[in-house]
């Protein structure tokens, strides 16, 4: 009998005997030594066995004190044995890191950049989808207040937007909500002239922080006494933020006063960090609602307060206990119905809905929040193709362990303990990997919010508590994913066949590998799909002629009055500012103002066209028009495709002219010339103005828009006397160069203006295309990621199973095959693995693609040049990765293998 | 001294266990034979308590029990002393013969002292 420590030491297996039996057996051999000595003295069996039982004394007791003292005694030790086992598992799993560093390095690269991926994009979508807007009291019991209006006897997309008249009925009459508040986004100038700075000011309605429940860090927040009607108190709560950048922080910041387009307003708050109220967008000061607009709009603020039409305030409200979202939505229904009874059917059976108070979640969710989710799928789909990957990089060295694992089985080591073992060492593998992917987002994360989704407020960190604890989840995951099929395998070891050795036992995963490879080849290709998807939407979206040459084209915001107060008087010093300008500046090509404009306002008036009756209607709406001088439809890059341009000579004298976009020219006098038609505009009896030019379209707000008409006129004869509101100015060279003298000329006008927006038009074009950028960017990365990762993985795979062969290429050399057959065979099995996976890759992206096609831009999701293209670099992957091994199975040497066996 | 205090024997008794070991292992049978035969029987200890005082000893980790093999062939419990059951003996040992001196001290003390009182009476 092997003593306990020799048989603890190999870990045999047998039974260890109960506690009770090794009492028993040892008390038994007591008393039978004590008997037999106490014969050996004279006594009689009988007596002596009576007598052994006497001096034990109370053996009942015994028994029992002795079996309790052992069971604590085994369980200690069994604590400790499971402490030291796992010692040794993470000591075995360390010492196999630093026995093949390739193959652990590759393992945490794999995981590593998957993980990476996953956490970068978790974060994002936790932003945008998961977490509610930081600093609100209870934000699920927070409603947005939605209107359907009625399109073409159609209910419309749910808007944001209301009037402050109607929020004024819901505010007052709604039982459903304990209180309804409304905000409207204004970019404010801070202080005036060269100094100005634009600060994105919320316009609160009184309700506003009470609803919310958020409290200030500093000071106090206003409430509806000082949101009063008509004008409320000048005073601002500060974003964290802005206290921070702008007054650095310093704690006297009470009391201050901003001057915020031209009014001033006294600092009496500071709101905690990282609130932005029911959005993720800046904010850097919250004013009342009453008192920003009378700042704002001065006297017009009077037409607004009681207008209806003016559409500009975001509502939300707090659900008062137990009302359903369905019932509240109702209410607010009838209230808001109630109130437009003398409007047109479109607000009249406008339908009103809630909608979470994390706005992706709610209708008209962000495109770039739609495509985050499907990025973190994306990520999600890396992982997968990673874990497979190493799955098959954990089967091939399972395989060249096997010899050890064999050995191991028959001393007893238990297959319980191995398993263990493996996952040990997958979980270390794989816990690297989570620590590598968190210090590359920790150190890119950052940067890749900044590039693909400016203009969201980032509260955390891109590793955060949330991030750290997705990432430990996903790292287990990825474990067991890894782990689990290499550790089967190792449990179904055929003993015999690894003992004895030889290649040729060595079939393990025969069916494995393959299965996992064609995981990983079939997501690769989707991926690669979704890539080509998007990197053609935002091909499509760049090349996507809008009527206008967005490259260098400046376009500067003008402030109301800057010519004068009579905009009669205006127009002979705006003609001479524009040609001032242009003496002055040779890097100007063109120069003109404009009222409105497209990506900036749309303008629209009554238009009458002799001999019908009505417009016809288009989806899009209009006619638009924009008021503009001479040398605006240069300055923007509108082609003239007939006729001809405004000249100085368009003026209020002359009769009247106007330019319209030929989609204009084609609904209104179809198959017929427009030049030289005319139609009305405005009101009254005004003269009948002639089309002297068509226009290419023009797209007047997006890159995403239905199809609208629109109209150029001469501001000298608009119909009614009109500002201009934007410059517009054609460049040589970059634009950005004249941006600073664009802004010291206009300013020059009036020193004492708010600040003087001057931008490259191209801003203003391009937050329209972020989607697909975002798109096209990571679908492109993540896809490179998951194609490089299965290339490796096919390498491996091909190479393995090379390596298993190479007796059987050996033999065939020998016996006359040639080379290329070998090399055909071997190309031919990567690619049939391969295209297996290719197959069903495409199966799932056109299964997909119904709804992945409204996030394309005139993109069709099963585009067969993109589904082929896919394919084919995933097979010419697949050749290229089988190629090394195909060529080593060729150069096999037949006589060294046949020594090797 | 066969009804000895039975707390006094408890204290005692463990480092009497020990030192039967320290001559080297053995099963409960041999150390009670053991602690008998050097005692000539004047230390008369019920077997339930040596055995509750060898599981004791090796649940401290002063023992280690092994299962083993008797000259005769027969399976037994063999105990042999550790590291520390060593040292633990060694400190027994001390306290043992510092409570044993003084207790004999004042038991001798005791007499003289009346004898002196006697006198100056």
């Amino acid at each position: 009998m092997l003593p306990e420590r020799v048989r603890r030491l190999f870990r045999l297996a047998g039974r260890e005997p109960t506690v009770a039996e090794e009492v028993d057996l040892e008390l038994r051999f007591h008393l039978e030594m004590t008997e037999r000595e106490l014969v050996a003295q004279g006594l009689s069996p009988e007596a002596a066995r009576e007598e052994a039982l006497r001096r034990l004394g109370d053996a009942a007791t015994t028994r029992r004190t002795l079996e309790a003292i052992d069971r604590g005694r085994r369980r200690s030790r069994r604590r400790l044995e499971v402490l030291a086992d796992l010692r040794d598992d993470f000591a075995y799993a360390f010492r196999g890191i630093r026995r093949a560093p390739g193959f652990a390095l590759a393992v945490i690269a794999t995981l590593g950049l998957a993980l990476g991926a996953n956490a970068t994009m978790f974060g994002i979508v936790d932003r945008l989808l998961l977490r509610p807007p930081p600093h609100i009291e209870a934000p699920d019991r927070i409603a947005r207040i939605l209107v359907a209006r009625l399109f073409d006897d159609r209910p419309g997309s749910p808007s944001r937007s209301m009037s402050y008249v109607a929020f004024g009925d819901l505010r007052d009459r709604s039982t459903s909500f304990s209180g309804v508040a409304a905000v409207s986004y204004r970019e404010m100038s801070l202080g005036s002239g060269l100094e100005a700075r634009p600060v994105m000011v919320n316009l609160a309605s009184g309700g506003y922080w009470r609803i919310l429940g958020t409290a200030p860090v500093q000071g106090r927040v206003f409430g509806p006494d000082e949101d009063r009607e008509p004008a409320g108190e000048p005073v601002a709560v500060l974003s964290h933020e802005f206290w921070q950048r702008h007054f650095g922080g310093r704690p006297d910041v009470l009391g201050q006063t901003l001057v915020l387009d031209r009014s001033p307003f006294t600092v009496i708050g500071v709101a905690p960090r990282g609130f932005t109220g029911i959005d993720i967008t800046p904010v850097d000061a919250w004013i009342p609602f009453t008192a920003g607009m009378t700042a704002r709009t001065g006297g017009d603020w009077e037409n607004q307060r009681t207008s209806r039409g003016n559409q500009f305030l975001y509502t939300f409200g707090r659900l008062r206990d137990g009302v359903t979202r369905e019932a509240a939505a109702a209410e607010v229904g009838v209230t808001y119905r109630a109130g437009h009874e003398h409007w047109g059917r479109y607000e009249r059976e406008a339908a009103l809905s809630l909608a979470p108070v994390v706005q992706a979640r709610g209708p008209n969710a962000p495109v770039e929040a739609r495509i985050a989710g499907w990025l973190l799928g994306v990520a999600v789909i890396v992982l997968l193709v990673a874990c497979a990957n190493v799955a098959n990089l954990l089967l091939a060295r399972g395989v060249q362990r096997r010899g050890e694992i064999a050995v191991r089985l028959t001393l007893g080591v238990s297959r319980l303990r191995l398993f263990r073992q493996l996952l040990v060492e997958t979980l270390v593998l794989a816990a690297l990997g989570g620590v590598l992917g968190l210090l590359l987002v920790l150190w890119g994360g950052g940067l890749i919010r900044a590039l693909l989704l400016p203009g969201i407020v980032w509260d955390t960190t891109p590793v955060d508590i949330r991030v750290l604890v997705a990432t430990l989840i996903a790292t287990l995951v990825a474990t067991v994913l890894a782990g689990l099929v290499p550790m089967l395998r190792a449990g179904r070891l055929d003993l015999a066949g690894a003992l004895r050795g030889g290649i040729r036992a060595t079939h393990a995963g025969g069916r494995l590998r393959p299965a996992l490879l064609l995981v990983q080849t079939s997501m690769t290709t989707l991926l690669l799909v979704g890539a080509g998807l998007f990197v053609r939407s935002l091909a499509r979206v760049e090349g996507l002629d809008m009527g206008l040459e967005v490259d260098r084209l400046l376009v500067a915001d003008l402030h109301p009055g800057l010519f004068g107060p009579d905009p009669a008087l205006a127009q002979p010093r705006q003609r001479a500012f524009l040609a001032d300008l242009r003496l002055r500046h040779p890097g100007i090509e063109a120069a003109g103002l404009s009222v409105g404009g497209p990506f900036l306002a749309n303008w629209a008036t009554s238009v009458r066209v002799p001999g019908r009756d009505t417009l016809p209607r288009l989806p899009g709406g209009g006619p638009y028009y924009f008021a503009v001088t001479e040398g605006a439809l240069e300055a923007l890059g509108a082609r003239v495709v007939r006729g001809r341009r405004f000249t100085a000579d368009d003026g209020a004298g002359t009769p009247p002219v106007t330019i319209i976009s030929e989609r204009m020219a084609r609904t209104l006098w179809p198959g017929e010339e427009a030049l030289g038609r005319c139609f009305h505009i405005g009101g009254g009896d005004r003269p009948c103005s002639e089309v002297i030019g068509v226009v290419a379209d023009i797209h007047r707000q997006g890159v995403q828009e239905e199809a609208f008409m629109l109209y150029f006129l001469p501001i000298a004869q608009a119909p009614d006397p009109l500002e201009p509101s934007a410059l517009f100015i054609r460049t040589a060279g970059a634009p950005l160069e004249l941006a600073e003298t664009v802004r010291r000329e206009l300013l020059a006008l009036d020193p004492s203006q708010p600040f003087v927006r001057v931008q490259p038009y191209a801003d203003l074009v391009s937050p329209g295309k972020r989607p697909w950028r975002l798109g096209a960017a990571m679908f492109t990365v993540f896809g490179v990621l998951a194609l490089l990762t299965a290339a490796v993985g096919l390498y491996g795979v091909l190479a393995f199973l090379v390596s298993q062969q190479s007796r059987e290429f050996g033999i065939r050399t020998a016996l006359g095959a040639r080379p290329g057959r070998i090399l055909a065979g071997v190309l031919r099995s990567g690619l049939l693995m391969a295209g297996a996976g290719v197959l069903s890759g495409l199966a799932v992206a056109l299964l997909l693609a119904p709804r992945l096609g409204p996030l394309l831009f005139e993109t069709s999701p099963t585009s067969p040049g993109i589904l082929l293209g896919a394919g084919i670099v995933v097979l010419a992957i697949a050749a290229g990765a089988s190629l090394i091994p195909a060529r080593r199975a060729v150069r096999v040497n037949p006589v060294e293998v046949m020594r090797a066996e | 001294m066969a009804n000895a205090d039975l707390d006094l024997l408890k204290g005692t008794l463990d480092v009497l266990v020990l030192k039967a070991l320290s001559w080297g292992p053995n099963h409960g049978f041999g150390v009670g034979q053991w602690i008998r035969d050097t005692t000539r029987d004047d230390l008369r200890i019920e077997d339930g308590a040596l055995y509750t005082s060898l599981h004791r000893l090796e649940a401290r980790g002063m023992l280690v029990g092994e299962w083993g093999v008797t000259d005769n062939n027969r399976k037994a419990k063999y105990y042999s002393l550790t590291r520390e059951g060593r040292a633990e003996l060694a400190r027994g040992t001390d306290r043992w013969t510092t409570y044993a001196t003084a207790v004999f001290r004042v038991l001798q003390t005791r007499r003289e002292a009346i004898a002196l009182l006697q006198r100056a009476g």
